[in-house]
């Protein structure tokens, strides 16, 4: 039933509030899941439990792999920790084997059997009518499954991961609220990702496809970088996430070696470079604790790792050369 | 040890147990004939679970009882595991009296046998000069010479082994089995170029015990504690497994947790249990070695600590066992029998 006195707040209640959601993020710091490019942390936010970033790019340019990276980067923060926790990572996209099989490759069986982290999607040999059964309900419900009947006692998350959101079957059970509309059913979906951050006390990152075909708003037409406009499949990709990242891997926009002139930018594609557009950052001030907001960096993949190097995005603008 | 036949109170038990032994005038203890003539039964080696009292406390009557896990009663009228409060209060005092005693037993033999003669003080020193001794523990991952020192490695170059097949000469590296208080129960030996599975491990004094192991030579058990196969994995435990402070590492020897163990840690919050893999396997019963063993501390104390491999052998392939204890499961979660 509906309450509205837990809806209207005097301006002295609301400030009580505001001071010990403060003093709670000052205290909780290390609960925060830093940005999984070291080089840009003092200018993009770490993300707090009940808070979530989408990362979107167009098909192919690799947010799994982004969210992997990143996935990898939370289970480490767990293991030199030492804490009760876990990373949830499901997937829509690749079955959980899948999912780690690159880990395997890397650091062996041993290593990737300890690490802190449930998967949670299909496995090898799932029918298909198993696979379209992992709707958002049925995730929501194996989440809330993981965290109390999967170990010994109740396990916190240390972060949530969800590749990615127009890869979510739909569900024939909100089909009777929502209708037919995809478009309602992914705000739907998105809404309900973003509530799972709060029930379960997590950051949670997740993916979502940019135009395919074209776009509307990019970045500029030689980098073109999803702009606010192309998540607008579903409004709520963008409304309600509190974070937006945006990628284009340069080599599926132009070629490699070709040389690129626009605005202040003057340099030549590489295979490994990415271009990140830091869209979104609710409740951070770009002068103060974003200040990558709104900016564009160019990012680079070594070993493995996506790398912010500064004094390779100077030489990259024309003039600072 | 004096064995001697059963007194006419309990004639109808002939023939279902074993190894009788007067304790006084009015007690007698044997093997139980419910669960104790089978060999993996005899905890204390010979078995003495089943006492019997002529004259009974409460009835003045002749009364048998298995103080271990299976509850059997006997009378001359009737034998059944359905217990009154009462009797439920003899068996626990009586329980705790002969665990008592075993320990009792057991610390005397250690200090006037074990540590009195100090024979692991002489492995120690012959270590020293071992480039086999070190080069085998080098490969089995004890490469911290300070750690080694502290487990107290030592070698016995050439160890006469009564081996399953044959017997013969083999090295092996030995070290004290620490019990609880720093007592030295015993003198572990790992037979290097063991012949057969089965002779890989044996204890230099036959004390006719079991000998929890604390790498970490404990005082007290603490409120959590984690058990694992056997002294070496403990000690890779110890020195790499990275679990929280407030837990004790004990290991047993083998996969057998017997009633000393299960006696020792009776007041412990948690216990984790962190077996061998083949522990999972059911045998022809259905029934695994690893819900067995809970079983034994109780379902509701007891965490599994799952890997996959043995843990020193996991551990040294870059296995995480705090994340794994973090991760730990009730057995039931298991749903294994």
């Amino acid at each position: 039933m509906f309450n509205p006195k837990a809806y209207a707040k005097r301006s002295g209640e609301v400030v009580e509030s505001y001071q010990a959601r403060k003093k709670w993020r000052e205290e909780n710091e290390h609960l925060a899941l830093p940005f999984f490019i070291e080089g840009l942390r003092d200018l993009v936010p770490a993300i707090y439990p009940e808070e979530m970033a989408v990362i979107g790019a167009p098909s192919g340019d690799g947010k799994t792999k982004i969210l992997k990276t990143w996935h990898r980067q939370a289970q480490e923060r767990i293991t030199q920790s030492g804490m009760r926790a876990i990373t949830v990572f499901g997937s829509q996209e690749e079955t959980t084997e899948r999912l780690i099989a690159e880990d395997i490759e890397k650091n062996g069986t041993a290593k990737t059997s300890s690490t802190p982290s449930v998967f949670i999607g299909a496995s090898f040999g799932m029918d298909a009518e198993s696979i379209e059964d992992m709707h958002m309900t049925n995730y929501i419900n194996t989440l809330t499954y993981t965290q109390k009947n999967m170990f010994a006692e109740k396990m916190d998350f240390g972060a949530g991961f969800y590749d990615y959101i127009q890869a979510t079957p739909n569900d024939p059970e909100r089909k009777v609220i929502m209708g037919n509309s995809y478009y309602l059913q992914v705000n739907d979906n998105v809404r309900r990702l973003f509530q799972s951050a709060k029930t379960f006390h997590m950051p949670v990152i997740t993916a979502s496809q940019t135009g395919i075909k074209s776009l509307n708003t990019p970045y500029c037409k030689e980098i073109p970088i999803p702009g606010r406009g192309d998540y607008a499949e579903a409004s709520a990709i963008y409304q309600i996430p509190d974070f937006v990242y945006s990628f284009i891997h340069m080599r599926n926009a132009s070629t490699v070696g070709t040389r690129i002139q626009t605005g202040n930018w003057d340099f030549v594609v590489e295979k490994n470079l990415l271009f990140f557009w830091f869209l979104k950052a609710r409740g951070h001030d770009p002068e103060d604790t974003a200040k990558g907001l709104g900016r564009v960096f160019p990012i680079r993949i070594i070993n493995d790792e996506y790398v912010y190097d500064e004094a390779y995005h100077k030489s990259m603008l024309s003039g600072v050369k | 040890m004096n064995f001697t036949t059963l007194p006419p109170e309990f004639a109808a038990l002939e023939g279902k147990v074993q190894w009788v032994q007067q304790i006084n005038t009015n007690e007698f203890t044997s093997s139980c004939p419910n669960c104790g003539i089978e060999e993996k039964h005899s905890d204390s080696n010979p078995s003495n679970r089943f006492v019997m009292w002529i004259e009974s406390k409460i009835t003045g009557r002749p009364f048998g009882m298995c103080v271990r896990h299976c509850g059997y009663k006997w009378t001359p009228e009737k034998s059944d595991t359905v217990w009154t409060e009462e009797e439920k209060a003899v068996f626990i005092a009586k329980r705790k009296e002969l665990n008592q005693r075993e320990e009792q037993r057991i610390l005397e033999y250690s200090t006037n046998v074990v540590m009195k003669q100090k024979i692991y003080l002489r492995y120690i020193e012959r270590m020293k000069e071992s480039q086999y001794g070190k080069q085998y523990l080098t490969k089995r991952g004890f490469t911290s010479e300070k750690w080694n020192e502290y487990f107290g490695f030592g070698i016995f170059e050439d160890y006469k082994c009564h081996g399953k097949l044959d017997t013969y000469y083999s090295p092996a590296i030995t070290m004290p089995v620490v019990g609880l208080e720093q007592i030295v129960e015993n003198v572990k030996m790992r037979v290097t170029e063991a012949h057969h599975k089965d002779d890989r491990f044996r204890n230099l004094y036959k004390s006719k015990a079991q000998h929890p192991y604390f790498p970490l030579k404990d005082m007290t058990v603490k409120n959590k504690v984690a058990i694992f196969e056997g002294e070496m994995k403990s000690c890779m435990v110890a020195m790499r497994g990275k679990l929280p402070e407030d837990v004790t590492i004990i290991a047993t020897q083998g996969k057998g947790v017997g009633s000393r163990m299960t006696y020792m840690l009776e007041k412990c919050e948690v216990v984790y249990l962190c077996l061998d893999p083949d522990t999972f396997t059911p045998n022809e019963k259905g029934e695994t070695t690893i819900i067995q063993t809970a079983k034994k501390f109780g379902y509701d104390r007891t965490r599994i600590i799952l890997c996959n491999d043995k843990v020193d052998d996991a551990i040294l392939k870059g296995f995480n066992l705090r994340n794994a204890y973090n991760m730990a499961v009730k057995p039931i979660q298991l749903g294994l029998r």
